[in-house]
């Protein structure tokens, strides 16, 4: 989990920009908790992918996690 | 029958409904409510305006606007009552709606407006201003919840959508027989044809010629550029292939 993300005030903060497709797509297989936003909200055509979550806030540069129990299938 | 413009922000919360899809909705029952009075009504596309994202400003997760054109002969008052009645019922709890209602046939100082979304896609704007600008320009600007920061974000909308260089149209084209999960060719003379689009256009702003094939492949999704609503497509290899959501994402 620290390879893609950081706990910061109660909620993980992506390691990478909003860029990091492969990244990002990286995460979210390992990730028990993803759930697909709205699609019109989506940024990624590989579904799996944080970008796509719906529990992603956006930053300026990157998002945060807010689901606060996020686990690893590990 | 007038045209309005109808825009609004700050409905939801993580895992509940969409404002897209509540301006959808609305959307719907407000040609409904026109139909009772006249025979047909023509689509109506709602437009997902992206505005800025930073840590002063209270979004829930991405910070978008939604904004539609309705034509009809409903008075502003009936408008509006059923604009707030779906958005009270819909809105979740800590959501701070929004919500601008313009008739585009009154004089308002267009360039104003516009400069107010284009502003706020790249600053934290103020709910004075937005109110104040509001005021100025005849429009109809009010909040129904929490903080009412939605009005905003509604209000910068409009300016987007009035701009006709911003935004992306919510859901998926239906193109007749295509199916998401078969790619399959078209000419642009028929993507036209069954989609209603008014064009189709390169990621570099180009209008393709109809006679111009797009190969087609996954989820479909059309952008307001150039006062249009477009099919945006990107080269591949020697020819035309529909945006990716990566290259969507800039609209």
């Amino acid at each position: 989990m620290d390879k893609w993300f950081t706990y910061i005030d109660g909620v993980w903060r992506f390691n990478f920009d909003s860029e990091a497709y492969l990244v990002s797509r990286e995460a979210a297989q390992q990730c028990n908790l993803f759930l697909e936003d709205d699609e019109d909200e989506q940024i990624d055509d590989h579904l799996r992918s944080c970008y796509n979550c719906l529990y992603r806030r956006w930053r300026q540069n990157g998002f945060d996690c807010y689901k606060k129990d996020y686990a690893t299938k590990e | 029958m007038k045209s309005w413009l109808i825009c609004i922000d700050d409905t939801d919360d993580i895992a509940t409904k969409g404002t897209g899809e509540i301006a959808e909705e609305i959307a719907n029952l407000l040609a409904q409510a026109h139909l009772k009075t006249k025979a047909n009504s023509d689509r109506c596309w709602v437009t997902r305006h992206q505005l800025f994202v930073h840590p002063d400003i209270p979004y829930t997760s991405h910070n978008s606007a939604m904004c539609f054109r309705i034509e009809t002969h409903l008075s502003v008052e009936t408008i509006k009552q059923i604009c707030v009645t779906h958005l009270l019922s819909e809105s979740a709890a800590a959501a701070d709606p929004g919500l601008a209602i313009l008739d585009m046939t009154s004089m308002y100082d267009i360039n104003a407006l516009i400069a107010f979304g284009q502003s706020a896609k790249v600053a934290v704007k103020t709910k004075q201003q937005a109110y104040e600008l509001a005021a100025e320009l005849g429009i109809d600007l009010t909040e129904h919840g929490g903080t009412g920061q939605g009005v905003i974000g509604a209000l910068a909308g409009l300016g987007l959508r009035l701009s006709g260089q911003d935004g992306r149209v919510k859901g998926q084209l239906d193109l007749g027989n295509y199916a998401a999960g078969v790619a399959a060719e078209l000419s642009v003379a028929d993507i036209l044809s069954m989609s209603s689009l008014q064009a189709v256009l390169s990621d570099n702003g180009d209008i393709l010629a109809i006679d111009e094939r797009v190969l087609l492949s996954g989820k479909v999704k059309a952008v307001y550029r150039q006062h249009m609503f477009a099919l945006l497509v990107s080269q591949h290899e020697s020819g035309w292939v529909n945006a990716s959501k990566q290259t969507l994402k800039a609209y």
